[in-house]
């Protein structure tokens, strides 16, 4: 479809008379001023490339857009730039009626709700801001999803041309190639890295990791991508998932052991990899003697618990234990004392009579049931 | 005893009746007072808005933030009160 100019007058009368007879417009006879021509230009011309703004009437039936449409005509051939000079769709997705939303009825807002899958109650003038700027959020929203549901039905929308709908599906498709190639790609440089020989443990890791990600990050955008995608890639998906989880348990267990011996190097190995070691009550806790005979038996314990203790031990072996605590006790009692304090303040504002509070302390649980 | 407070449950145990807009929990003084200005002087009418917008909690409390300009906490303390309230006598 050819560009219509939006500034006819800076074509001369000669042009635009050969332009007009090229598209079947009728000339009046004889010779007329330019600006004659230039009208007759705009008119019909210039307003053919704006279709869409000219089928808006027919969407709604508010007697209200009736107007519009004539005012959309002179004000297209005016100023048809928005419509004419931009091809690409996603201005004009937003360009459907509602690019200011305040300016839709409330018939339109409502019907524009509900395609994105919201149910509006009644648009009533207390409601209707309400709706308005929960359809500027869905807006927001939908692009961003790629809004495989709105496409479609914008499309099917009335009086869109064949041309924009199939602009819409070329747009979409293009929009799910790309993830798509980004996906394989993906897929095969995890599958490439494993071909490689892994040198260490680390880049074992970090590669397993990068599969998982991608086999997590699979569902999450097949499913979003789901109601346009074809088949064909689902099926190529998952078999590659499948070639990939396989790989992955294969190497996970001998990784598992490497990892295994390098944290625990002084664990004891036995045939099924599992030793027990009963957790040694602490010394010096809860006024346990500490003696120096029960630490001669952790060579079969982890070297931390040594560590820990044995310089505890020979620096005061025999004094209480009670100030090498990570919370020394005195403020662990002074802490009961206080929440034991705060509970019985609680209870006195409970009760009504504030005669004796000590006295009916026994009475008390009892009352604050009941009055609960 | 719950995360409620006690006007909340002082609402929530009746019907409203012709409670006034103070009485809903989170509206306090400045903000019934506002509502009040708009129209919204009795409880059951900011009920109304309630379910006109279907008793959808989300959208109550954006509109109650925009009507009388109440926090995330006030709107929340409302709109549950309400629910609760719808939940048991409507």
């Amino acid at each position: 479809m050819p560009e219509f100019l939006a500034d006819p007058s800076v074509l001369t009368k000669e042009k635009l008379k050969s332009e007009l007879i090229a598209n079947n417009v009728s000339l009046p006879g004889g010779e007329q001023r330019k600006d004659v021509y230039v009208q007759l230009y705009l008119q019909h011309l210039t307003a053919r490339n704006a279709p869409a703004a000219l089928a808006q009437p027919d969407f709604s039936s508010d007697e209200e857009r009736e107007p519009t449409p004539l005012g959309a005509r002179s004000r297209g051939g005016a100023a048809p730039g928005r419509k004419a000079t931009k091809k690409t769709d996603k201005p004009r997705l937003e360009e459907k009626d509602d690019l200011d939303v305040t300016e839709l009825s409330n018939e339109d807002l409502q019907e524009q709700l509900v395609k994105y899958g919201v149910t509006p109650g009644p648009i009533l003038a207390t409601t209707r801001k309400i709706y308005e700027k929960k359809l500027q959020k869905m807006k927001e929203q939908g692009p961003e999803l790629g809004s495989s549901t709105l496409l479609p039905t914008v499309s099917s929308s009335a009086e869109n041309t064949k041309q924009n709908g199939n602009n819409d599906s070329d747009q979409y498709s293009d929009n799910e190639e790309d993830p798509k190639v980004e996906f394989r790609l993906e897929k095969r440089e995890p599958l490439k890295a494993k071909t490689k020989t892994p040198v260490t443990l680390k880049q074992r890791r970090v590669v397993e990791h990068n599969q998982v990600e991608t086999t997590a990050q699979l569902p999450v955008d097949d499913a979003v991508m789901s109601e346009g995608t074809p088949i064909a890639e689902t099926i190529v998906a998952s078999s590659n998932e499948t070639l990939v989880v396989e790989k992955t348990l294969a190497e996970e267990r001998r990784v598992e052991r490497d990892i295994l011996k390098e944290m625990f190097p002084y664990e004891v190995s036995t045939p099924t990899g599992i030793s027990a070691s009963c957790r040694r009550p602490i010394k010096g806790a809860a006024g346990r003697p500490i003696e120096l005979s029960d630490f001669r038996m952790e060579e079969s314990f982890s070297s931390k618990y040594v560590s820990k203790y044995v310089p505890l031990a020979d620096d005061k072996p025999e004094k209480p234990v009670t100030k090498k605590r990570s919370i020394p006790m005195w403020i662990k009692i002074l802490l009961f004392v206080v929440v034991s304090v705060f509970l019985f303040v609680v209870y006195q504002s409970m009760e009504t009579n504030q005669g004796n509070p000590f006295s009916k302390y026994l009475g008390v649980p009892e009352a604050k049931i009941q009055a609960d | 005893m719950s995360s409620t407070s006690q006007k909340h449950r002082d609402f929530v145990a009746e019907p409203m009746g012709e409670k006034p807009v103070g009485s809903l929990a989170g509206i306090g003084d400045v903000l019934g007072k506002k509502l009040a200005d708009k129209g919204f002087d009795k409880a059951y009418v900011v009920l109304g808005q309630f379910l006109v917008l279907k008793k959808d909690e989300e959208l109550f409390r954006e509109w109650l933030k925009d009507t009388c300009g109440a926090n995330a906490k006030q709107s929340r303390d409302c709109s549950g009160c309400l629910r609760e309230w719808c939940d048991a006598f409507l």
